[in-house]
């Protein structure tokens, strides 16, 4: 574990690593406290807005999310990286959500008999009908790998903090994101116009 | 070079300007690669302010229930604990339903079964105290560790017990499987008190893991209490209460996700 420079008094305006706002945090420094906070709400709008089925309500589940943080800010040991354990329990409050949104829908559907709205639509997520656009790529990818590669791509997070997050070894966050690439490949390739095919094929 | 070599350099985050230049070749001569790199990741990242204050109702609710808090101990530490208190929760068990598989097996079965079983428990413990903080990273996938080490122990009570008794084994399979079940409930509740202090809200991954915990233990105290050296006898009994473990935790993680 990495040692952080944690200064025993209360916090100061000098910029400091998210690692030691977190270890103020747990010492209940009110300063430390909202600097965290203030520097953790964007990037968490961005986790959420990244990902189809949590876009819609990001500011909820962001909120939800920092609440949930100050819940369980025990469990942040100091030393550890920060981040991958804010996105781990962000995932987490995402997976809430999407669960919560799936019995909602399937209560709406027993009540009024109507077909179970695609997975994207539930999650707020536009129907894109052009070929090729990145989103409706992403969305047809399996959901475990969407979530991989958008947190790899998308995120620009490293392989070890994915499978921090997503609480997996790396093997499987390699395994997964070959995977993703496998079948966008398959999907680009079933998109292409059939000349462009035989171009490419003779190239 | 080909398309998974192609998929590897992605992976690992490299900038295309800098991989070799087989890599390069490839992915102009490869229409699959050549799309796949045109895809412009970036463009789905959605436009933020790198800093913009969290909302006032937040920041009071937090600072209103601000207090100092201790950390989790580290894994070492809760590992230990954790093994610890299911350690003494099966002897107490076996202090109570009796142990005597261990005292009629060969010294190469105490070391095979013991081995195979310890390590088990070992892999699941750690799994299970990992899950119970967020951002930890798993070196061992649980799933397949527990699959091959059962296949393994599985496989050695073939191998090795082959004894036939003249006594109602319907009556002991069932008595074996009921005495499993409760040695894993109990180690249930010990690990779920163990680590009680941990992230547990919507985590149904720490209550599979804890079901798995709780299948080896019951695996453990049953080869330690059962004297039945019948490999039929372990599958249905010791097998039976080991799967139905298993079941629970696995209904547990993906029952609500998966119903309709």
């Amino acid at each position: 574990m990495s040692e952080i420079p944690i200064a025993d008094g209360p916090m100061t305006d000098a910029p400091v690593p998210l690692e030691a706002l977190m270890v103020h945090y747990q010492r209940a420094d009110a300063i430390a406290t909202e600097k965290l906070l203030n520097l953790l709400w964007p990037l968490l709008n961005r986790f959420f807005l990244s990902m189809p089925d949590s876009r819609s309500g990001a500011e909820d589940l962001a909120q939800e999310t920092l609440l949930r943080i100050h819940k369980v800010r025990h469990t942040y040991r100091p030393g550890e990286p920060l981040l991958p354990w804010v996105y781990a329990i962000a995932r987490h409050v995402r997976i809430d959500h999407f669960r919560r949104q799936r019995r909602r829908t399937a209560h709406e559907e027993a009540l009024d008999g109507h077909e179970l709205e695609q997975k994207a639509d539930v999650s707020g997520g536009r129907s894109e009908e052009s070929t090729g656009d990145l989103k409706t790529l992403l969305a047809a990818i399996p959901e475990s790998q969407r979530e991989v590669l958008t947190m790899l791509k998308v995120l620009g997070m490293t392989v070890e903090e994915v499978a921090r997050t997503t609480a997996t070894t790396t093997g499987a966050v390699k395994q997964k994101a070959h995977r993703a690439y496998e079948t966008l490949r398959k999907l680009l390739e079933r998109d292409r116009p059939p000349g462009s095919r035989k171009v490419a094929a003779a190239k | 070079m080909n398309c998974r070599d192609i998929n590897r350099l992605l992976i690992a985050g490299t900038d295309p300007s800098a991989w070799p230049a087989e890599a390069r070749a490839h992915s102009e001569s490869c229409a699959r690669c050549h799309d796949l790199l045109g895809l412009e990741f970036a463009s789905a990242a959605p436009s933020q302010p790198a800093f913009s204050p969290a909302p006032g109702g937040v920041a009071q609710a937090v600072l209103k229930d601000l207090r100092p808090v201790t950390p989790l101990a580290g894994n070492g530490v809760l590992t230990l604990v954790l093994v610890a208190a299911v350690a003494i929760a099966m002897a107490l068990l076996l202090a109570i339903i009796g142990a005597k598989g261990f005292p009629v097996m060969s010294n190469f079965q105490r070391i095979a079964f013991g081995a195979v079983l310890i390590g088990m428990l070992l892999v699941t413990a750690v799994a299970y105290v990992k899950r119970l903080v967020p951002g930890s990273l798993l070196t061992i996938p649980v799933r397949p560790a527990l699959a091959a080490l059962s296949t393994i122990f599985f496989c050695l009570v073939a191998w090795q017990f082959h004894r036939s008794y003249d006594i109602p084994m319907a009556a002991a399979n069932l008595q074996c499987y009921e005495d499993g079940v409760l040695g894993a409930a109990i180690t249930f509740m010990v690990g779920w008190w163990s680590g009680r202090r941990g992230f547990w809200k919507g985590n149904r991954a720490a209550i599979e893991t804890l079901c798995l915990l709780s299948a080896a233990a019951a695996l453990l105290m049953l080869t330690i209490h059962c004297p039945l050296q019948n490999a039929r006898h372990v599958f249905i009994g010791h097998g039976g209460a080991f799967l139905t473990a298993i079941a629970v935790g696995i209904a547990a993680r993906f029952y609500r996700l998966r119903k309709r």
